[in-house]
């Protein structure tokens, strides 16, 4: 005999109990036929944290509910905040109604609820076991859906017991991190605090799927989420045990966070008005949930080179900048037929690139196979070896888009073959929809005080709601949430690809009241239009491990300058500033009006944060062009530099034409001039402020970042002391052994390389130890240097001589500092080759490698083989083969890739790569070094 | 060197040690090692040269088994009372790894047979039992020129060392020449602890072993002396003696010849 709950049931118990932690909760069961379906949660009238007790006439009214709703008093529930599912004494003493089962949800185990049913005879307790329903099953959306595979259920239970391992120290936190990055749980800058990127395809998600999100952040996160340019939602702030209850709930929403990170397939985009949007062919979001549904269920989707993005557009606005992702669909109609132009190639990041059209057309239906014929092509030709340029789009650059075209069609038709299927679905074609169409952005009008799209459907409008730098409370979002439930036809809403809430469906009638609760829910704000809607912003340094500058910081202290300076609405809705952190385009800062990423400049021995401004970017099909550079500006000027593009924004522009075409008009020039103003950085006497980020009282820093955290932005560090460096050293008219010039020279030089060692400093002393310590002492500088050093601790100790005649040493340094620069790897090792000149010896150091690395890779399959025999049979291969050969090895998941790459290490051989595989296992690429 | 998958399992454990590996697991089976004495310090020294995939094993012994010997050679069983010791060892090599093989010598080791013998050997235990053998088997090494270690227990102590001829201190370097006949008791008057077989025996195949792998340091130049009650392991140094009669500046013994107790001896074994 079984209590079985249903879902809701189960989940409203659950919440209550939450909800009266740490005072026990307490309420009634009723159903029929042992299955409860109404929950009634009862106010504990002792309020305590270890009894309860009912009232009677709350007690009498749930009864009599229960009699209307022709349901039986199923049991009698209360909970134990901290104590086990047991019937303690007091309980027993208190069971005196028969024929019911007394059901205790114990919180005792953070994260894991226990939910048992007793039922007492006779002074004893017999135990009933407790069913849910559903649970573990997943509750499907209503259409436009996306179907989760069943299999993702068993991905969550592999998860925790990783988590479970890694936690006892049985998994290495490397191990931990390749497994648990693909499923979207990325580690904040904070040690042990863990992000959760959920998935949300299209953008579209459920009102009862966010109140479901909303109630997980609230249980498990901190205060707020973040919508991120990918259309993903952020949970902050967990803790990385709680990840599979985490998972778990939102699975049973249809909600997942698999492939939210990693070498993965992302989470598909679209435009947020599919559907709705007056100028699209059809409404794109059918294809982006068969596209969805496919890959997500591939293990090959998992261990691509790098990440693989996918984006829908549904009109050659591209609002969805389906030419500026790694694969694009925009929507097209041919003799009344849907279908997509092709776009491949596309990225935005280190290198930006605009996608090349592959196909002019092709039947709707086809997306799935193309696809999946990019994903193979994607998996066979993205570099492996150099994170920095694994992206397909280097892959298209690498062979021409001509050749890749090809490549595509072949493997499509081999996708074919293989009967990968077709794309059912069977949008309505748009009547006549906006020519020539334009962003939705420039179509908003206000309508009782909010800005809102007018759809395609009479009679309803689209309510974006901004989200300031993407961040929302989650009690704010649960009210949006029920918003949805009750304001929007379809009950869903739409995240975008700057940082808003999309309300759709809303009848106009509505908008009153509507804008009522925004107004108290979110703040006044939510509905003005402020500086800050202008602005996307990526999460910055503060929680992002690659972030070079405060850029969340940034935004605030533009938007606050923007608003001081009374800037004109219509500007302002016009404009798209995107601030990133670094050079990476998390907040698209390539494609937005301003763009504007994290740099840094060298002023004397300081580093002031500062931001590239870039313009200039368009959008449109064919048209699509990613910003230039127009400058760089110091972080702590960023507000008065917008100030002046803004102002000038609004003087100059005519007949309300869009930032890209008043730039066009006015020319490059011009704003390279209305930067220049901004540019330098006053000295460190004269005004501090510029030597520290927005919000820090320190002087900006890059010292103790570890390898992995240097971003691109660390990069860019290097190379403008390279460049320093190389001017410096520069034969002028001037003397040509000018001693200050070869110090500043020659510091610069060993400086560059020490901020991957972790070293930023100023004092000279300190750089030229460091640098002793750390590049010859470690054999990747040739001892013969050593004497220039000396010298140059000489000068500084006034040796005026030390350096005369020493540019050319000084030089042959820096060709050596800046062979290695061009050696590194993303880790930050350096791939020397040997070398034949005396410039160096082979280098010692982790990465040193011989020529003989080249003579191919001998592959091993051990899976299915235990350990220790996997070792000891990679072991043996490995014995046979020359020094600087590779081997590459399939192991199994657990202790074989947990246990042979630390035996190989142990034996001082090099392990390069240690990669997760489709089904669970591993690959393990060793060098043979001894 | 390829191994059968078999063969890969036995050895595993000795694969996956750094400085052994596969290659180090062919040098053992490609090794030959003989042990003089396939008793107290033979017995162990066998189990192990054999559990080791020791490619030959050869087994020098004219005994049979007796009773008096289960107490400590545990390489027989009381089966195997009566038969010759040679034979009883061999069968538990073969039962130990098939992959050895086993050569019998059932008979002792002799100034006319030892030269022969040893000849086909790269190392040689000795698991002798009395000082006119230990004599001979260091003498034969010696000009056989085979490295060998020595060993010797008695009520709670042993002994041990390790001689590479022509390099190292020998034998006749610390101890001249044997005792006067009943200076030093056998083990049948003294009796001894069973256990030191095995400690002592153990760690001569450990020599053997470290020998054919060219792993670690040898007891070369040192006498190792063991005590059971205090638990204690002591190393004596010693040198080459350029006034050792065998392998001295001027050696008086240049034959083999089974010694004989010499009419006036002075012990000169010195006390642990």
């Amino acid at each position: 005999m079984t209590l079985t709950l249903t879902k809701d049931v189960y989940q409203e118990l659950l919440s209550a109990a939450l909800a009266a932690a740490p005072l026990e909760a307490c309420g009634l069961l009723a159903g029929t036929e042992g299955r409860a379906t109404k929950c009634y949660a009862l106010t504990n009238a002792d309020a305590s944290p270890e009894h309860y007790s009912m009232k009677p006439e709350e007690q009498f009214a749930a009864w009599k509910d229960m009699r209307a709703a022709g349901l039986s008093m199923l049991g009698l529930w209360h909970s134990h905040p901290a104590s086990p599912a047991r019937m303690s004494a007091e309980d027993m003493r208190l069971a005196y109604t028969p024929d019911i089962l007394y059901v205790i949800v114990s919180l005792a185990e953070p994260g894991r609820p226990q939910t048992r049913a007793f039922e007492v005879r006779d002074a004893t307790a017999r135990e009933w076991p407790v069913l849910i329903e559903e649970y573990g099953k997943p509750a499907f959306m209503t259409t436009p859906s996306c179907r989760l595979p069943d299999t993702l259920a068993q991905d969550i239970e592999q998860h925790a017991q990783e988590v479970d391992r890694f936690l006892k120290g049985e998994l290495s936190p490397s191990i931990m991190k390749s497994r648990r990055v693909p499923r979207g749980i990325y580690e904040q800058r904070q040690n042990g605090t863990y992000m959760v990127r959920i998935r949300v395809p299209g953008g579209a998600i459920g009102a009862a799927q966010l109140g479901t999100l909303a109630r997980v952040a609230s249980r498990y996160g901190g205060d707020k989420l973040h919508v991120t340019t990918r259309q993903d939602i952020q949970i902050h702030d967990v803790k990385l045990e709680q990840t599979p209850d985490i998972m778990r709930e939102l699975f049973q929403a249809g909600l997942t966070s698999k492939g939210g990170g990693g070498n993965t397939a992302r989470n598909v985009t679209a435009c947020p008005y599919a559907g709705i949007c007056p100028a699209e062919r059809f409404d794109v979001t059918p294809f982006v949930s068969a596209v969805t549904e496919y890959l997500i269920g591939l293990p090959g989707s998992y261990n691509l080179p790098r990440k693989y993005k996918i984006a829908f557009s549904g009109c050659r606005a591209d609002c969805a900048l389906a030419q500026i992702n790694d694969l694009g669909f925009i929507a097209q109609v041919r003799d009344g037929k849907p279908g997509f132009s092709v776009y491949a190639g596309g990225g935005m990041g280190a290198e930006s690139r605009v996608g090349d059209r592959m196909e002019e057309w092709v039947p709707a239906g086809e997306v799935i196979r193309i696809a999946e014929a990019v994903r193979r092509l994607f998996d066979r030709l993205g570099d492996r070896r150099q994170r920095r340029k694994a992206r397909l789009r280097f892959a298209v650059e690498r062979i021409g888009a001509d050749a890749f075209r090809g490549l595509l069609r072949e493997t499509v038709q081999a996708v074919t073959a293989d009967e990968t299927p077709v794309c059912e679905a069977q949008p309505a074609i748009a009547e006549s929809p906006d020519e020539p169409p334009r962003n939705p952005r420039a179509l908003l009008t206000q309508v009782e005080g909010l800005d809102v799209l007018r759809q395609r459907q009479p009679g309803y409008v689209a309510a974006p709601f901004h989200l300031p730098l993407g961040q929302i409370s989650w009690k704010s979002l649960t009210a949006l949430a029920d918003m949805a439930e009750r304001y929007s036809a379809e009950k869903m809403l739409r995240t975008t690809q700057d940082q808003k809430l999309l309300l759709r469906f809303v009848r106009e009638a509505d908008l009153d009241a509507l804008r009522g609760e925004i107004n108290s829910v979110l703040g006044p704000d939510a509905v003005r239009q402020t500086a800050l809607h202008s602005f996307t912003a990526c999460t910055g340094a503060a929680i992002c491990r690659l972030g070079l500058c405060l850029s969340q910081n940034a935004a605030l202290a533009c938007a606050d300058a923007l608003e001081k300076a009374s800037i004109e609405p219509s500007a302002l809705r016009a404009m798209d500033i995107r601030i990133n952190g670094c050079p990476n385009a998390c907040g698209h800062h390539p494609i937005g009006a301003i763009g504007l990423f994290g740099a840094t400049q060298r002023v004397g021995e300081r580093l002031v944060p500062a931001y590239r401004v870039l313009l200039g970017a368009r959008r449109g099909e064919a048209q699509t062009r990613l910003g230039e550079i127009a400058g760089i500006v110091p972080a702590r000027a960023l507000p008065s530099a917008l100030t002046g593009l803004m102002l000038d924004f609004q003087t100059g522009r005519k007949n309300d034409e869009t930032f890209a075409d008043y730039f066009d008009r006015k020319g490059m020039g011009h704003f390279q001039i209305l930067l220049e103003r901004h540019t330098t950085a006053p000295s460190y006497a004269d005004d501090p402020a510029f030597y520290r980020d927005w919000g820090k009282d320190e002087d900006f820093s890059l010292a103790g970042r570890g390898a992995g955290e240097c971003g691109a932005g660390v990069f860019e560090v290097i190379a403008e002391d390279l460049a320093a460096a190389a001017k410096a050293l520069e034969p002028t008219e001037k003397d040509l052994d000018s001693g200050e010039d070869l110090f500043r020279g020659l510091l610069a030089t060993v400086r560059a390389l020490l901020i991957t060692r972790g070293v930023d400093s100023q004092d000279p002393v300190v750089v030229l130890r460091e640098f002793e310590t750390h590049f010859v002492d470690a054999g990747l500088v040739d001892a013969g240097f050593r004497g220039l050093l000396a010298r140059a601790r000489g000068y500084r100790e006034g040796w005026r001589e030390a350096l005369a005649g020493r540019r050319e040493e000084v030089r042959r340094l820096l060709d050596r500092i800046e062979y290695l620069y061009s050696t590194m790897d993303a880790d930050l090792r350096f791939h020397v080759r040997e070398e034949t000149s005396a410039t160096s010896p082979s280098a010692a150091s982790a990465a040193g490698t011989n020529e003989a690395s080249d003579r191919g890779t001998v592959e091993l399959d051990l899976r299915g083989v235990a350990c220790p025999m996997n070792f000891v049979k990679a072991k043996l291969r490995l014995e046979i083969l020359d020094v600087g050969a590779t081997l590459s090895v399939l192991l199994d998941d657990g202790e074989p890739v947990q246990n042979v790459p630390a035996s190989f290490r142990n034996e001082g051989q090099e392990v390069l790569e240690i990669s997760a595989l489709d089904g669970g296992h591993w690959r393990v690429v060793i060098r043979k070094t001894t | 060197m390829s191994l059968t998958e078999q063969q890969i399992e036995r050895y595993s454990r000795h694969i996956i040690l750094p400085e052994v590996g596969g290659r180090g697991q062919g040098k053992l089976l490609a090794s030959r090692v003989l042990l003089v004495g396939a008793g107290g310090l033979g017995s162990p020294a066998l189990l192990y040269l054999a559990a080791a995939g020791v490619g030959t094993i050869g087994l020098v012994d004219g005994d049979v088994v007796d009773l008096t010997n289960l107490q400590r050679q545990i390489a027989h069983t009381t089966a195997d009372v009566g038969r010759d010791k040679v034979e009883s060892a061999a069968e538990k090599c073969r039962a130990i790894n098939p992959d050895v093989k086993v050569r019998m010598y059932p008979e002792h080791l002799r100034a006319d047979n030892a030269l022969d013998i040893l000849k086909d050997y790269d190392f040689v235990l000795d698991g002798t039992d009395s000082f006119a053998a230990k004599f001979l088997v260091a003498d034969a090494c010696h000009f056989a020129g085979k490295p060998y270690s020595h060993a010797g227990i008695l009520r709670f102590e042993g002994q041990t060392m390790t001689v590479i001829p022509g390099q190292t201190g020998c034998y006749r370097c610390l101890f001249r020449e044997p005792p006067p006949p009943n200076a030093v008791p056998s083990c049948s008057q003294a009796g001894v602890l069973g256990v030191l077989a095995g400690i002592m025996g153990a760690i001569q195949a450990a020599e053997a072993a470290k020998y054919v792998l060219g792993l670690g340091e040898l007891l070369t130049n040192r006498l190792l002396v063991f005590d059971a009650l205090k638990m204690t392991f002591r190393n004596i140094g010693f040198s080459r003696n350029p006034a050792c009669p065998l392998c001295g500046n001027s050696p008086s013994i240049v034959t083999l010849r089974d010694e004989a107790p010499p009419a006036c001896a002075r012990t000169r074994e010195p006390k642990p």
